[in-house]
C-alpha cells in the first residue's frame, strides 16, 4: 500500500491512500515506500481544552433593574494518531483528526423589570471533518492549535420563561430574543474568542505568553519522545465578563528501531583509475571521489531513518614509496622519510576535518551521505579507504561495498589480485607476480629481464620531456641520460624500449670504484625492488685516437659502462656525415647493453707480396711510415675470417675498416704466424651498416657465395640483436669466446 | 521648490539607489563568486577529481654545452675558447623512441599472428595500445623577422646562486644559424663560440662556473607558434690555471691541441700547424698530437704532410694498442680518403 502525505504551508494536511500526488508552490513533497515487515511510526497527540466564561449582572438604572448570571463550559478532548512507514519524521505526519468531542455546559438566568429567563447550554452540533491538533510541526518545533468554538461547535441556549408579565405570548418571543442578546454574545462569544484576542496593550504580552505555552521543542533525531505541558489563560472585561481557558496537550512519539548500512561507492572510472603523482611529492597527482551512502540494510536505494552523526574516513596500508616514481623527483630533493602515497587533500575535501597525516577525515554528519576525494602522490601508490558511520540511533556501522557486504576495504587502485598494480595496467598482461622480470626481445629465445620487477615497471619513470611512463613490462628498458642531445641513433630498432632521461633522473653514485656505472635510474625504488639498474651516460665527447666513439667499460650490461663517448666534431672533420654518428652512438650504445662485436681477431701487417703470372712473388713497396720494429704492426689491416668484419653485412656492429682479406686463392700473401696467408684487397668500404643482425652466418660480402671469396665469413659472435642484455642484475647469458681487451 | 531642493532630491534618490545597488551586489556577489553567504550551508560536492592530465612530452628545447671539447674544461691562462652549444628535443625523441619501438612490436607481432605463433584476441588486446602514435611536438624557434641566435647568451654562476655576466666576450664562430629552425625528434644544432688567445690572456685565473642560456621572450613580437621561454646547460666548471708555476706536461699538450682546434674552427690552419708541431715537439709519440697535426696540414691543403701525420698516427695507435677493441675508424678512414685523393691528384 503506498500511502502519499501532502502537507501545505497553511498546515492542511491531506491524506490519499494509493496515490502519489505532484504539488508545486510552497507545497512539499514525500513519496513513503511500500510499508515493509518492520513496525510503523507511530505518533500521538492528545489535546484537552476546557474553557469557562462567567457573566454576573446585577443593575439599577433607578426605575429599572437588571439581575443576570451566567456561565458556560465548553470542553473538548482530541487525540490524533498517525502512523507511517520507518523512517518518517514526525513533521511529516498527520496529526488531524476527527477523533474530538465537544462537551458543553452551563447555565444562567436573567431578570429585567417584569420578566424572568433562566437556560442551559447546550451543544447542538459541531463540525464534522479533519482537525489539526499541532500547526507549525517541524524539526525540533510545534506548537498545539487553538481551539475555533466558533466554527467547530454550534452552542444554543434552552430557554426557560418564568415570568412574561403583562403580555405573556408576545413577550415569550421577544424574551428569547433578548436571551441570546444577554447570553449568547456577550458570554458564549467572549468564552469563545477572548483567549487569543488582546483588548489592550497590556494583554499582548498575556497573549505571547499564552502562545508561548502552546509551543514546544524536541529533538528532532529523537528516535521517540515524548512532550507534554498545559497552557492556561484567564481575563475580564469592563462589563464583568471573565474567561478561563486551559489546554492540556501531550505529544507521543515512537521510532522503530532499524537496521541501516553504509555503502561505498567509488566514482565511475574506478575500474580504470590508476594512480598519479604530482612533479614533487608534495603535489598530488589525480584523485579518487568516493561516496558513501546510507541506505536501509538489503534495501538499496531505500533510504533509512537514520542520519550520520558522524563519517570517519580512514586511509589504511597505504604505500610510501621514496619520492613519485622510480626516478622523480631528483635524489637531492626526494624526501628521506617517505610520506604516505595515498592522502585526503584539505583543499579538495574542504567539507571534512583532515587529520595532519591526511590519513583520516571525518564529516560531521547530519544527513545520510559524504564523499571523499583521495588523492595519489606516487605513481605506484596503493591503500585501502575504509568508512566509518556513526548513526544518530547510536548505531555504528563499517561502509562496504555495493553487493559485497563483507568487503569493508575499497582498495585503491583497484587490485583484487592484491599485488599492489592496478588491475586496469595488467589486465593485458595476466597472471605476472609483481616481482616477476621476464622482459624479452622479439628474437630472444630465453627472456633476459631488465633488472626491473613487474611492480617497478607499473611504477614507472620520469624521462627526458617531463613525461611520466610505465614501461612495457614484456620488452627490455633501457635508458640513457644523453648529455649532449645526440639522440639514440637507431638503438631502438633494437627492439630495446630506450628512452632518454635528464641529469636529474638519474642518481649520481659517489661509488669509490671508477671502473663501474654510477647512474642509477631505479634510485627510488623500494617495493619489489630487485636491485640497482644503471642508465646509461651518453657524452658527445671525442675518445681521441682516432676512434669515432667508445664504451669505456663496455661490452657488458649497462652498471658495466663508465660513459659512451662520441666525438661528433671529429666525426664531422673526418668527413662523415649524420648517418656515420647515428651509427656511431648505436654502435657504442649497444656495446653498452652486452653486444659484441662480430670477432675480434683482425690483424695487421706491414708487408706484402704480391703473386707474379710466374707464380713468383714480388715484395709489394711499403710506405715508409709503416717501417715498424715490432712484429704484427703495419700499415694493412687484414680482416680476419670470423673478425671485426664478418657475418651479416649491414650491422651496425661490423666494422669494414681493413685493407685485406683472407682467401686461400687471393694475388697476395703476408706473414701470419709462422706462414704465409693469401689474399686479396678489400676494395671500396660499404655503407655503415643500420640494422642489428640475427644471425651469425655471413651475408653480403660475407656470404659463402660471395665472388670470388666470402670477404670475412660467418661471423664468430654476430646474432647481435639476441646479445641485448640490459639487466644489471643477472650475468647475461650471452658471452663471447674471447676475452674482452 | 527651488532648484536647490530639486537637486537635493535627485542627489539623495541617487544615493539610495546606490545603496540599493550596493545592497544587492553584496548579498549577490558572494553567491557567484562561489563564496557561501553567511548561515550558508559550507558543504559542497566535491567537484571532479581526476582533472590531472597525464605527463605528456613536452615540447622543449634542451641545450648542452661543451668548452674545448669537454665538460670538465681546465686550462692555461690564455689558451683561446672553443665554446660549443646544442640544442635538441629530447621530448620528441623520446616520443619518437616510444612509437618505434610499437611499431616494431607490432610488426612482430603480425609476424608472429601470421605463423599462427600468437592468438588474435591477444593481439586485438595490445593493437589500441601498440597502435597508437604518441604526438611528436616539435619546437619552433625564432621566426621569419627574428633570429633566435640572438636570445642565447652565457653567465656566470656565482657561488650565491646569482648570476652575471660573463666578464669576457664570446664570438660567434661559423655561419649564423638559420633565422627559423624546428627542432623536431631528427634535428639537432650546434653552435660554436669562441675566445680568443689575446682575451683568454686577460681572464684571472680561478674556477668559473658558466651557464648558457636561451631564453626567448613572451613578447608582443615573438609569433605565437616560436617557443618562448628559458632553457639552460648544466653549469660547466670552467677551470683556469695560472701560467705560474708552469703546468704538467699533460696540461700542457691539452693547452696546446685547444689551440689547434681554435684555429681550425677559426679557419687558422698556419697557426694550427704551429700548434701541433709545438705539442709533437715535447709528446712526440701522441696520438692525438699527430691527428691534429695531419688535421692542421690538410686545412692547409698539405695532402702528402697530412697522410704521413695520419699514418704515423697509425703507427703508434698500433704499438700503443696492440690488441684494440675499437678501431681508430676516424684515422682509417682519413688515410683512406687522403689516399684516394692522393691517386687522383698526387
Amino acid at each position: 500500500m503506498s500511502v502519499a502525505i501532502m502537507k501545505t504551508s497553511a498546515g492542511i494536511t491531506i491524506i490519499r491512500r494509493r496515490q502519489a500526488l505532484m504539488l508545486a508552490g510552497t507545497m512539499s513533497l514525500l513519496l513513503l515506500p511500500a510499508a515493509d515487515s518492520q513496525k510503523p511510526e507511530e505518533l500521538t497527540v492528545h489535546v484537552h481544552v476546557t474553557c469557562v466564561g462567567k457573566y454576573d449582572l446585577h443593575k439599577s438604572d433607578g426605575s429599572n433593574r437588571v439581575d443576570e448570571t451566567d456561565q458556560i463550559t465548553i470542553e473538548y478532548d482530541a487525540t490524533s494518531h498517525d502512523t507511517a512507514p520507518p523512517g518518517t519524521p514526525p513533521w511529516q505526519m498527520s496529526t488531524g483528526t476527527t477523533d474530538y468531542h465537544f462537551t458543553v455546559s452551563g447555565s444562567g438566568t436573567g431578570s429585567d423589570d417584569d420578566i424572568r429567563l433562566s437556560w442551559t447550554w447546550k451543544l447542538v452540533d459541531a463540525a464534522k471533518g479533519s482537525r489539526e491538533l499541532v500547526t507549525n510541526l517541524g524539526p525540533g518545533e510545534f506548537e498545539v492549535a487553538l481551539p475555533d468554538f466558533q466554527n467547530d461547535a454550534k452552542i444554543e441556549p434552552q430557554m426557560q420563561l418564568e415570568d412574561a408579565g403583562k403580555s405573556k405570548n408576545w413577550l415569550e418571543a421577544e424574551a428569547k430574543q433578548a436571551a441570546a442578546g444577554l447570553a449568547i454574545h456577550p458570554v458564549a462569544n467572549f468564552a469563545a474568542t477572548s483567549f487569543d484576542t488582546p483588548a489592550s496593550y497590556q494583554d499582548y504580552d498575556a497573549v505571547g505568553q499564552f502562545h508561548d505555552q502552546l509551543k514546544g521543542t524536541f529533538d528532532q533525531n529523537a528516535k521517540s519522545f515524548t512532550k507534554s505541558g498545559s497552557a492556561s489563560r484567564s481575563y475580564s472585561n469592563p462589563l464583568g465578563m471573565t474567561t478561563s481557558i486551559k489546554i492540556a496537550y501531550s505529544l507521543s512519539f515512537n521510532q522503530q528501531p532499524e537496521d541501516a548500512e553504509a555503502i561505498l561507492i567509488p566514482r565511475d572510472g574506478y575500474e580504470q583509475w590508476m594512480p598519479k603523482a604530482g612533479h614533487d611529492e608534495d603535489t598530488p597527482g589525480n584523485g579518487l571521489l568516493v561516496n558513501v551512502v546510507l541506505q536501509k540494510k538489503d534495501k538499496p536505494g531505500e533510504k533509512p531513518r537514520a542520519k550520520a552523526k558522524s563519517f570517519k574516513f580512514e586511509l589504511i596500508g597505504v604505500s610510501k614509496e621514496p619520492g613519485v616514481c622510480l626516478n622523480g623527483p631528483s635524489k637531492s630533493t626526494t624526501k628521506a622519510d617517505p610520506d604516505f602515497d595515498l592522502k585526503f587533500d584539505r583543499a579538495a575535501n574542504p567539507s571534512l576535518k583532515v587529520a595532519a597525516d591526511g590519513q583520516s577525515a571525518t564529516d560531521d554528519g547530519g544527513s545520510q551521505q559524504s564523499s571523499v576525494i583521495v588523492f595519489s602522490y606516487d605513481w605506484g601508490g596503493w591503500g585501502s579507504l575504509q568508512v566509518t558511520v556513526e548513526l544518530d540511533n547510536n548505531q555504528t556501522v563499517v561502509a562496504h561495498l555495493q553487493n559485497r557486504p563483507g568487503v569493508t576495504e575499497l582498495k585503491i587502485p583497484k587490485d583484487d589480485n592484491g599485488n599492489h598494480i592496478a588491475d586496469e595496467w595488467e589486465k593485458k598482461i595476466k597472471d605476472k607476480a609483481p616481482e616477476a622480470d621476464d622482459d624479452k626481445l622479439e628474437y630472444q629465445e630465453l627472456a633476459q629481464g631488465d633488472g626491473l620487477s613487474f611492480y617497478e615497471e607499473y611504477r614507472g619513470f620520469m624521462v627526458a620531456g617531463g613525461a611520466h611512463i610505465r614501461t612495457d613490462p614484456t620488452v627490455p628498458d633501457l635508458f640513457v641520460y644523453d648529455q649532449d642531445g645526440l639522440n639514440t641513433g637507431l638503438l631502438d630498432s633494437s627492439g630495446l624500449a630506450v628512452h632518454i632521461v635528464e641529469r636529474n633522473q638519474v642518481f649520481l653514485e659517489t661509488d669509490p670504484d671508477p671502473n663501474v656505472n654510477h647512474l642509477v635510474i631505479n634510485f627510488n625504488s623500494h617495493n619489489q625492488n630487485l636491485g640497482k639498474q644503471h642508465a646509461l651516460w651518453l657524452r658527445d665527447a671525442n675518445p681521441g685516437k682516432g676512434l669515432a666513439g667508445k664504451d669505456f667499460g663496455g661490452p657488458g650490461p649497462p652498471k658495466t659502462s663508465q660513459v659512451v663517448m662520441v666525438g661528433m666534431d671529429a666525426i664531422k672533420q673526418a668527413g662523415y656525415g649524420d648517418l656515420y654518428a647515428r651509427v656511431t652512438v648505436s654502435h657504442e650504445l649497444a656495446h653498452a647493453a652486452n653486444v659484441w662485436h662480430h670477432g675480434d681477431n683482425d690483424y695487421q701487417v706491414s708487408r706484402i707480396w704480391k703473386l707474379n703470372p710466374d707464380a713468383s712473388w714480388a715484395s709489394v713497396p711499403t710506405p715508409p711510415e709503416c717501417a715498424h720494429d715490432r712484429p704484427g704492426e703495419g700499415c694493412y689491416g687484414v680482416a680476419a675470417q670470423g673478425g671485426q668484419e664478418s657475418g651479416v653485412q649491414d650491422c651496425i656492429m661490423r666494422y669494414e675498416q681493413n685493407n685485406l682479406y683472407e682467401w686461400d686463392a687471393g694475388p697476395y700473401r703476408w706473414m701470419k704466424g709462422n706462414g704465409f696467408q693469401r689474399g686479396g684487397f678489400y676494395g671500396d668500404a660499404q655503407p655503415s651498416g643500420t640494422v642489428y643482425c640475427r644471425a651469425v652466418q655471413g651475408a653480403g660480402v660475407n656470404a659463402r657465395a660471395h665472388p670470388p671469396a666470402p670477404l670475412a665469413g660467418d661471423a664468430t659472435n654476430g646474432n647481435c640483436e639476441a646479445q641485448f642484455c640490459t639487466n644489471d642484475l643477472k650475468r647475461c647469458w650471452f658471452k663471447p669466446t674471447y676475452a674482452k681487451q | 521648490m527651488g532648484i536647490l531642493d530639486t537637486m537635493k532630491r535627485r542627489w539623495l534618490v541617487a544615493g539610495i539607489v546606490a545603496i540599493a545597488v550596493l545592497a544587492g551586489l553584496y548579498f549577490w556577489l558572494p553567491r557567484h563568486r562561489g563564496v557561501p553567504l553567511q548561515g550558508e550551508s559550507q558543504r559542497h560536492t566535491a567537484k571532479s577529481d581526476d582533472e590531472t592530465e597525464d605527463f605528456e612530452y613536452v615540447a622543449a628545447p634542451h641545450i648542452s654545452m661543451r668548452i674545448n671539447g669537454t665538460h670538465e674544461p681546465t686550462v692555461i691562462r690564455g689558451t683561446p675558447l672553443l665554446v660549443s652549444l646544442r640544442l635538441a628535443n629530447p621530448g620528441a625523441m623520446n616520443a619518437q623512441l616510444i612509437n618505434h619501438a610499437h611499431q616494431k612490436r607490432w610488426a612482430a607481432l603480425q609476424e608472429k599472428l601470421s605463423r599462427g605463433q600468437v592468438q588474435k584476441e591477444e593481439v586485438d588486446a595490445l593493437e589500441p595500445g601498440l597502435r597508437h602514435e604518441l604526438p611528436v611536438k616539435a619546437v619552433q624557434l625564432g621566426a621569419d623577422n627574428g633570429a633566435w641566435e640572438e636570445f642565447v647568451r652565457f653567465v656566470r654562476r656565482l657561488p650565491d646562486g646569482k648570476e652575471e655576466r660573463l666578464p669576457w666576450k664570446l664570438e660567434r664562430i661559423g655561419p649564423p644559424a638559420e633565422k627559423k629552425l624546428l627542432l623536431d625528434a631528427e634535428t639537432t644544432v650546434q653552435l660554436d663560440f669562441g675566445l680568443t688567445p689575446e682575451t683568454a690572456a686577460a681572464i684571472e685565473p680561478g674556477d668559473y662556473e658558466v651557464v648558457g642560456i636561451l631564453e626567448i621572450p613572451a613578447d608582443a613580437n615573438t609569433p605565437a607558434e616560436q617557443w618562448k621561454g628559458r632553457c639552460e646547460t648544466e653549469p660547466l666548471q670552467l677551470r683556469i690555471l695560472s701560467q705560474h708555476p708552469p703546468s704538467s706536461a699533460a696540461d700542457k699538450l691539452r693547452s696546446e691541441l685547444d689551440f689547434v682546434n681554435y684555429f681550425l674552427a677559426t679557419n687558422q690552419s698556419g697557426l694550427a700547424v704551429q700548434h701541433a708541431e709545438t705539442a709533437l715537439a715535447s709528446s712526440p709519440d701522441d696520438i692525438d698530437a699527430q691527428i691534429a697535426l695531419g688535421d692542421s696540414r690538410r686545412a692547409q691543403n698539405d695532402l702528402k704532410g697530412a697522410l704521413a701525420a695520419y699514418r704515423t698516427a697509425m703507427k703508434e695507435f698500433q704499438g700503443q694498442s696492440p690488441a684494440p677493441y675499437e678501431p681508430p675508424s676516424l684515422l682509417v678512414e682519413k688515410i683512406s680518403k687522403l689516399g684516394k685523393e692522393l691517386e687522383v691528384n698526387p
